[in-house]
């Protein structure tokens, strides 16, 4: 009895170890779930090629559609022996893939596309396999001259190479936070300004030339200034409609990342690239108690780089966020904050259709188009207008200066931690090198604005194929791409590498001491009334004084 | 007979053998649980305390006790370990207090078998078999969507959702926190009710004693060994109690007047989930916590051990 009672026990604690030992994170995941590319299930005469993607607001199409083509490409070619063709699998899941989630797991796809990767984490783990030859090898096997190396910022140049001067991963995509506006709206209810500088009473009246400075372009008649701003908001309000539509909750911060472009646009990239130099000469603005400002060129590098908390740009941003988007209280719904984005989305969407509940303006990513795939269709669905016939459209950001009208260049910060790789584990390295360099060649970077309705964080154009099929607003982000100076946040400096949570964008940008009390959201502060722009700009600068920059090595 | 005994012997040495084998098997993979997720995982937060991270090189350094006067630095720069401090007492205290006074209200109230105290118990232990995500998700939309609705349902006014509101978000949190710890207090407080013997209970009833005198005379002081480990172990967790903030708002609480210690510490290391630069500092910070909280938690033990 006590041998069976033994032999019974064993078994059990057997099974129970055996079972512990499995976890989750070696089980192999189900590959029958969001699975993409033209073959959902695998065919054992074709090589396998896997990859996972972050299923965020990018969706997961425009890979599905990219590796439908590659196996279109290579379906004679053999990549192994007895093997003809390619399988590309897409599995596309959102927290599983994100990067601060891959990080500590054993890489099981072959490629993935994602965001919030820490980069040097990555690599110093051994989890990126070294693609120098694909973004420095030419691409002329699909008839371009360029390598994807040409087609980078330098910024990503000195950053991915920061280690040992080898590339590891390719930006991904762009992430500009900004205003969206209803352009259906706008054309219906004459928002645009006139030649002198007041709303037009009629949609025949002769608009003003925009930020751009240039009459006949599609800036035409949006405020080129913050007082015109201004004036557009009065003209909202005065017709009965609620400004911005704008969330809470984990997107509680795009008010202030869309200002960060306000910021950047008052400075300018050279000088907003010095955030991440720390190497060149910066204007600092000394602001009076009256809030009048005066600047001294200042010499910055490394050993006093926090003095760049008080580039006037930023104080003219604050100003715009506290006088003129929170000038008035019905600028915003008095619940806004409470939303989540998707529902933000929707009541922009539904607005125009339902004919109440208007709302003119919405602030988000540039990649709101996309991710509000549902809110269109449940739009469609109660009051049967598609998406097609909907038009949105970037809203230009205009100048604190009237004098930098038509003068200046806009300036974006693309604010996010997106990249692509090839897993160091890959059994497949040279076909997902391969699929690497497709995704990167001009046509495949055209066709994922058309599929997605924004843009890659590399320098391309857009066929006139694709942009025959894009949506009003996708047109209105490859202008901005096109004509505007994109500022990407990544630094080669070591003290910057090693400190990423303090010179992210939120923190480094926007976080301030006023009080004693620390905020990181000048939105909420100015909307709570616990600073003006003066005493946050200040605050700011408190924030990241002389011993926070000490602490940094 | 010499040869039985020596049968015997080996029999029962093969025994003893497969009872250690058994026991082995037995307790293998809970010691190597313990020892991987207790002291494993300690020890790893006491070392890392000491060190400083360079992502850059993907190397640890020790650099003595540097993360610890970083918190000094703290305390004098900014009120975020302050304010943090002062909402970790108030969830505390509030959780001691209301909680735990209705909680032994509520669980005499169905202990004396009144009117639905059935019902009571159910529909108050129903939020502590659901998760807690889910419990955060629908008192977030219930005080963000729902009530704001509703006030302009009824009266036409226009509000800001409760987690919103700078006046009374912070409240909204604590009385979600009270409300969602009841439920497991009442079923604690009622099955310690339910060991009291019945004669007692009878001996007092025809003494002519009153509900409350029974109450304070017979039932408080029966269940007063329960109610201290339960105050035992909220002083315990003083500075781990993140008061559900990271569910509400996740890494974007407005200002750190809202923080508590437990979110705070939550937030070093979530803030930017692909940096672990600030493990070391939160470390730090969770070691000087515990060098509070526990001569604490042996002077509370002490004070319980008086009452019992």
């Amino acid at each position: 009895m006590k041998t069976k009672l033994f032999a019974f026990s064993t078994l059990v604690s057997s099974v129970v170890l055996l079972t512990g030992c499995i976890s989750p994170a070696s089980t192999p995941v189900n590959d029958s779930t969001n699975s993409g590319g033209n073959n959902a299930s695998a065919d054992a005469s074709k090589t396998l090629l896997t990859i996972g993607t972050f299923d965020g607001g990018f969706g997961t199409q425009w890979l599905s559609n990219a590796a439908k083509r590659f196996e279109e490409k290579y379906a004679d070619q053999s990549f192994e022996a007895g093997k003809k063709g390619v399988v590309v699998r897409v599995d596309g899941q959102k927290d599983a893939y994100s990067g601060a989630q891959l990080l500590n797991k054993t890489l099981e796809r072959d490629i993935y596309f994602t965001e919030q990767v820490s980069y040097f984490d990555f690599l110093n783990r051994g989890k990126m396999a070294d693609i120098s030859d694909v973004v420095t090898g030419s691409l002329s096997d699909f008839g371009e001259s360029k390598t994807i190396e040409d087609k980078m910022d330098p910024a990503f140049k000195s950053y991915l190479t920061a280690k040992d001067n080898k590339y590891y991963a390719v930006p991904f995509y762009d992430g500009f936070l900004g205003i969206v506006y209803d352009k259906d709206l706008f054309d219906q209810e004459s928002f645009y300004l006139g030649m002198d500088g007041n709303i037009i009473s009629d949609k025949d009246q002769e608009k003003s030339s925009g930020p751009d400075g240039v009459k006949g372009t599609s800036d035409d008649g949006l405020p080129a200034t913050y007082t015109e701003f201004n004036q557009l908001l009065k003209a909202i309000r005065s017709a009965g409609m609620t400004p911005f539509s704008y969330a809470g909750g984990d997107a509680s911060q795009y008010p202030e990342r869309a200002i960060l472009n306000f910021f950047a646009t008052n400075e300018g990239k050279d000088a907003m690239n010095l955030n991440y130099t720390l190497n060149g000469t910066a204007k600092i603005a000394n602001v009076a108690e009256d809030g009048t400002f005066t600047t001294t060129d200042t010499t910055i590098t490394e050993d006093n780089g926090y003095l760049l908390q008080k580039m006037p740009g930023k104080y003219q941003a604050l100003q715009f966020m506290k006088d003129i988007m929170l000038g008035d209280a019905s600028n915003f719904d008095i619940n806004a904050g409470s939303v989540s984005h998707m529902n933000a989305q929707t009541n922009f969407i539904a607005g125009y259709s339902k004919k109440r509940d208007q709302y003119a303006m919405l602030i988000d990513g540039s990649w709101w188009e996309n991710e509000a795939s549902g809110a269109f269709a449940s739009v469609e669905r109660l009051y049967g207008v598609k998406k097609i016939d909907r038009h949105f459209a970037w809203m230009p950001i205009p100048f604190a200066d009237p004098a930098s009208v038509g003068q200046k260049k806009q300036t974006y910060v693309s604010q996010n931690s997106s990249f692509g790789f090839v897993s160091a584990n890959t059994a497949h390295l040279d076909l997902a090198k391969l699929f690497m360099k497709f995704t990167n060649t001009d046509a495949e970077l055209s066709a994922f604005t058309a599929e997605t309705s924004t843009t890659r964080a590399l320098n391309y154009e857009v066929t006139a194929s694709d942009q025959a099929n894009l949506t009003s607003f996708a047109k209105s982000i490859c202008e901005l791409k096109k004509t505007a100076d994109i500022v990407y946040p990544y630094s080669s400096l070591v003290k910057q590498i090693n400190h990423p949570s303090d010179f992210s964008c939120d923190t480094w940008y926007w976080a301030a001491t006023i009080n004693h009390t620390d905020y990181t959201n000048p939105f909420l502060a100015f909307q709570e009334n616990k600073a003006d722009a003066r005493s946050y700009f200040l605050g700011s600068a408190d924030y990241h004084g002389a011993s926070f920059w000490s602490n940094l090595k | 007979m010499e040869g039985v005994r020596s049968k015997k012997r080996r029999s029962s040495r093969l025994v003893d053998k497969k009872d250690v084998l058994f026991y082995v098997a037995l307790m293998a993979f809970p010691m190597l649980q313990f020892c991987v997720f207790y002291i494993g995982v300690n020890a790893n937060s006491l070392f890392l305390a000491f060190k400083s991270y360079d992502i850059y090189e993907g190397t640890y350094s020790w650099v003595g006790f540097q993360n610890f006067a970083h918190i000094g630095e703290e305390l004098t720069q900014s009120y975020t370990l302050l304010y943090a401090l002062k909402n970790s007492l108030i969830v505390w205290v509030c959780n001691l207090v209301f909680g735990t006074f209705f909680a032994t209200l509520f669980s005499y109230y169905i202990y004396q078998k009144r009117f639905l105290g059935v019902v009571f118990k159910f529909i108050l232990f129903l939020p502590s078999i659901l998760p807690v995500i889910l419990l955060t998700t629908m008192f977030k939309f219930f005080a963000n969507e729902a009530i704001p609705e509703l006030a302009y349902e009824w009266t036409n006014t226009k509000i800001k959702g409760l987690l919103v509101n700078p006046d009374i978000r912070f409240w909204a949190v604590l009385f979600y926190n009270v409300w969602v710890g009841f439920g497991a207090q009442v079923l604690l407080y009622s099955g310690a009710m339910n060991q009291i013997s019945p004669s007692v209970m009878e001996a007092a009833d025809l003494d002519g004693a009153s509900s409350a005198r029974k109450f304070f005379s017979i039932v408080l002081p029966s269940i007063l060994p329960t109610v201290g480990t339960f105050l035992l172990s909220s002083v315990a967790g003083l500075f781990m109690n993140q008061a559900n903030l990271w569910d509400f708002y996740g890494n974007a609480v407005p200002t750190t007047e809202n923080y508590t210690i437990g979110y705070y510490l939550y937030w070093l290391v979530n803030r930017n989930p692909s940096d672990i630069s600030s493990y070391p500092y939160a470390a730090a910070l969770g070691i000087a916590c515990t060098f509070i909280a526990l001569p604490l938690t042996y002077a509370v033990r002490k004070w319980i051990e008086r009452w019992e």
